[in-house]
């Protein structure tokens, strides 16, 4: 039910939205009414409150700015509802100053690139990392929960959390120092929580051992997190970190001060002694069990907003109330590009594909590594054009998203590479080679060669690029904070890079491909070469589907072939894929990476360079193996592949 | 201009401290006066490893830093014209295999594959360089070696050796040392303590593990060395990083605060 007596909340947040001019997807449309009614539940003068502003909030900060505006209040002001009213209705000083806040931050996707690299960096390893949605507006706030190959982050931290708040877990110590997963066994969850806050401090001090500047980090998130004087068992945990961290800090506690005892005795012996300190945390545990300290699992977080939730530390035995179920966007055990069961068959007359118009059929050979022979003849390859129908069936307007930004292409270098012609009747210098002979041939008395001049002029090599697209199904996930696939991302890359392109002298063309088994290779031709980028070439772009499969040996084949008759003396294919090839009629791993690895020496033979671009974090084994050194690049931020492609396009295009 | 050889002999011993068996392995090479290929990523230490051996050789070392405008005269040598009519001069290429010396040519791929081409004959059994415009073969002299230096980082797709040319190389290939040497190398080319050092080494360990992930080089030697210079002359360290590593590596906002993210982990 929507309406609620009085107040229409679904005509107010769409009469906003229009006033804002905003035009989220349906379900941040959805979360924001959501929100409305969980105030209006709590409290309806709240909701009328907001309400009354939302046309002018929504007018200053994006839906998921204006959630995070609003958690902010609720923690600001926890049971005080006329100062809560007041915040909501925008009359509370700092309301204003708490929007500016919100509506300046990117939210937890934006810093994603950034910590990528810097977890990266610290452990080496591969590391994904994901934005975490909270899903109630009353919940704890979130923490962040680490798995050995993701870090979830919450979107809900505010600023009270700190100003670089997405930058607050920095350090990865569990990555490097803990054991994952140890099993929890009959631990009581209040030993849990000491224990780990215990191997929280343990872990960080080793890192401290490699990275004395982490101190700061660390210590002035605790300190941000303290509650002095509070006997909750939150409070003493966060008293009882920041005691094992800065010894500075002075605490009038006997627990806190016990902790800080056991621990320092048992530091200066070693750190490494994981069973050492886990009988410190029980020795913990059990006193405050004494002392009667109140211990809700379901209630508590870990007090320190940087800290992950510790579910990296322990497994649990079929208790499903307390294993946190994490949900990865890329669970790495599930197979990739492989369409579910039951959906292989001919499609019905209005699914996407009915309506392609299909231009010619090719044949080529496949490679299998382990007899070591070319299979001729073993893969088709279908030129299709996309269907229109694709567009009309629910996808929207064929515009793509996010393209209306350009991408400037870096080329000055290229155009100071001037290129020097020597002995020309006229120019801009004496070939000093050539005036040397006609002095020479002067004093000889012979007739001299007035061509003495050398001219610079901007004679680029030329290049002809073709962007091959991974459209495999995989691609329709969408990515977190953005509301937008890596199919949309991977053709705005495609588009921005073609705009970028076109007014120069080099050539592109965009081809997608997805595979349905040897005997369907779709080749979709976007985009070719010498052909202008109007508005039907951008709608073309639009429309590609993604499905199936990734079968890239024989994709690579066909685009070397479309590329060789290009004119130019620098012939790129730019290969972007989101995972390794795989196809449904072929169960041996690596057979698809072998054949795709011959394929791109075939080509470097025909001399096209052949250049992947792998959105996938865990990708280097088999990107190294099919490219080759030096000829791959890894996207950790699907976000960044516009800019990344534009920018490996202008470095192999320099000539 | 210097014509004559000595002009080019180190006078002193250059820092160099050696991090596997390249020392005796090269003193093999140039026994045989095999031509060389030291190959590395930027800063890793090629250009000075070369100095070295020339020193310690007691060899002429005869250095060209090469470019895309480089022709075979530059390298060859040319007719120049004086009061008495025209007069050959010798390019550097031609003073190192007539006296002698060690003719090394740094970053090699950045001169057009053309050029290159005129050492052929310098780099198997004839040991010749024909000078066409003055009509001379050269032998060269029992003395005279070759050496390339090569960044196979390179990228772009006209800077790769021709096959012919790098085949005539016998290769060496350096990387940035390991820890604890690179750390020493730091501390004495910097003259700051080995603490400071090793703090700065471990920085730039944690760029390398970006290479292919957003980075196309890590932090080099180089730029320790710079950055520790920096700190030995009493900027901060923090300051003295962003200045000689940071900006100088990237201009990617995200990758520079993922840079900065490791500098502030390492200095208190």
């Amino acid at each position: 039910m929507i309406s609620t007596g009085v107040l229409d909340l679904t005509a107010v947040v769409d009469r906003a939205l229009v006033s804002s001019r905003q035009s989220p997807s349906e379900g941040l449309r959805k979360q924001l009414l959501g929100w409305l009614h969980a105030l209006h539940d709590d409290d309806p003068a709240c909701a009328v409150a907001l309400a009354s502003k939302l046309a002018l909030l929504l007018a200053h900060a994006s839906v998921e700015a204006l959630g995070r505006w609003i958690v902010t209040g609720l923690r600001m002001h926890v049971g005080d509802r006329s100062r809560l009213r007041a915040y909501l209705a925008l009359s509370d000083a700092h309301a204003l100053k708490s929007l500016d806040r919100e509506a300046a931050e990117g939210g937890a996707q934006g810093a994603a690139a950034s910590l990528t690299w810097l977890l990266e960096g610290l452990t080496e390893r591969p590391m994904t990392i994901q934005a975490r949605e909270r899903d109630d507006l009353y919940a704890a706030p979130l923490r962040p929960t680490l798995t050995p190959t993701h870090l979830l982050l919450p979107n809900d931290y505010t600023a009270l959390d700190g100003a670089d708040r997405y930058q607050l877990y920095r350090a990865a110590a569990h990555l490097l120092h803990s054991t994952p997963g140890r099993p929890a066994g009959k631990l009581k969850p209040m030993s849990l929580a000491v224990i780990s806050a215990i191997e929280d401090a343990r872990v960080e001090r080793l890192l401290l051992r490699d990275y004395p500047g982490i101190r700061r980090w660390f210590a002035d998130a605790l300190a941000h997190a303290l509650q002095p004087g509070v006997l909750s068992f939150s409070a003493l945990i966060s008293r009882m970190s920041l005691a094992l961290v800065d010894p500075n800090y002075q605490d009038d506690n006997y627990w806190v001060n016990k902790a800080r005892t056991l621990f320092d005795s048992q530091a200066s012996l070693g750190l490494d002694d994981y069973a050492a300190f886990r009988h410190i945390g029980s020795l913990l545990a059990n006193d405050l069990g004494q002392m009667r300290v109140p211990f809700r699992a379901e209630l508590y977080r870990v007090p320190a907003a940087y800290r992950d939730d510790n579910t990296f530390l322990w497994t649990f035995e079929s208790e499903t109330a307390q294993s946190l179920e994490i949900e990865l966007q890329d669970p790495p055990a599930a197979p990739r590009g492989q369409r579910p069961k039951g959906d292989d068959a001919d499609p019905p007359p209005d699914a996407p594909g009915a309506h392609e118009v299909e231009l010619a059929r090719y044949a080529y050979p496949e490679w299998d590594h382990r007899p070591a022979v070319m299979r001729s003849d073993w893969c088709t390859v279908i030129d299709k054009l996309p269907s229109w129908k694709t567009v009309d069936g629910g996808a929207g307007s064929p515009a793509i998203a996010g393209a209306h930004q350009a991408l400037r292409l870096v080329r000055a270098h290229r155009f100071s590479r001037a290129h020097r012609l020597r002995r020309q009747w006229e120019g801009d210098d004496l070939d000093l080679n050539a005036a040397i002979e006609v002095m020479v041939a002067q004093r000889a008395r012979m007739a001299t060669d007035p061509r003495l001049f050398i001219r610079c002029v901007n004679q680029e090599r030329t290049s002809s690029v073709l962007v091959l697209l991974d459209l495999s199904e995989s691609t329709n996930d969408r990515l977190d904070g953005t509301g937008l696939s890596l199919l949309d991302i991977e053709k705005q890359a495609g588009l921005l890079l073609a705009r970028a392109v076109a007014p120069g002298p080099d050539r592109i063309a965009i081809h997608g491909f997805s595979t349905n088994t040897r005997t369907e290779v779709s080749n979709y031709r976007l985009l070719e070469f010498g052909s202008p980028l109007d508005d039907t070439a951008e709608a073309m772009i639009a429309c590609a589907p993604a499905r199936h499969s990734t079968r890239m040996g024989a994709a690579l084949r066909h685009a070397v072939r479309s590329i060789a008759g290009e004119p130019s003396d620098n012939r790129i294919v730019l290969l972007v894929t989101d995972g390794a090839p795989s196809d449904i009629d072929v169960h041996e791993p690596g057979y698809l990476v072998e054949d795709a690895r011959v394929a791109v020496h075939e080509a470097h033979e025909q001399g096209v360079h052949v250049h992947g671009l792998a959105v996938d974090p865990h990708g280097l084994a088999y990107v190294r193996r099919i490219f080759g050194w030096g000829h791959f690049d890894i996207v950790d931020d699907p976000r960044a592949l516009p800019a990344r492609l534009c920018r490996l396009y202008a470095r192999l295009s320099a000539a | 201009m210097p014509t004559s050889i000595d002009s080019y002999r180190l006078r002193a011993k250059p820092f160099y401290m050696p991090v596997g068996d390249e020392i005796a392995l090269y003193e093999q090479a140039y026994a045989h006066r095999m031509p060389m290929l030291l190959k590395g990523p930027t800063g890793c230490g090629k250009t000075r490893f070369i100095e070295y051996m020339a020193w310690k050789l007691d060899r002429p070392l005869v250095t060209l830093a090469c470019n895309e405008d480089m022709t075979a005269s530059d390298l060859v040598g040319r007719y120049l014209l004086d009061a008495d009519g025209t007069a050959w001069h010798d390019g550097p290429l031609t003073l190192a295999v007539r006296h002698g010396g060690i003719c090394y040519l740094d970053e090699v791929v950045e001169a057009r594959q053309d050029t290159t081409v005129v050492v052929h004959p310098l780099t198997d059994a004839r040991r010749m360089l024909a000078l066409d415009k003055k009509g001379e073969v050269v032998q060269a002299h029992p003395d005279f070696q070759l050496v390339v230096s090569y960044n196979p980082g390179y990228q772009s797709r006209s800077k790769d050796m021709k096959h012919s040319t790098r085949q005539r190389f016998a290769a060496l290939e350096f990387d940035y040392p390991d820890a604890e040497i690179e750390s020493a190398i730091v501390a004495q080319e910097a003259a700051v303590p080995l603490e400071t050092a090793r703090m700065l080494v471990s920085i730039a360990h944690r760029s390398r593990a970006l290479k292919h992930r957003g980075l196309d080089e890590g932090i080099s030697t180089r730029m320790l060395i710079y950055a520790a210079r920096l700190i030995g002359s009493g900027v901060s360290p923090r300051q003295s990083c962003e200045m000689t590593m940071t900006h100088a590596l990237t201009d990617d906002p995200d990758m520079a605060k993922a840079l900065q993210g490791f500098v502030e982990a390492h200095f208190d």
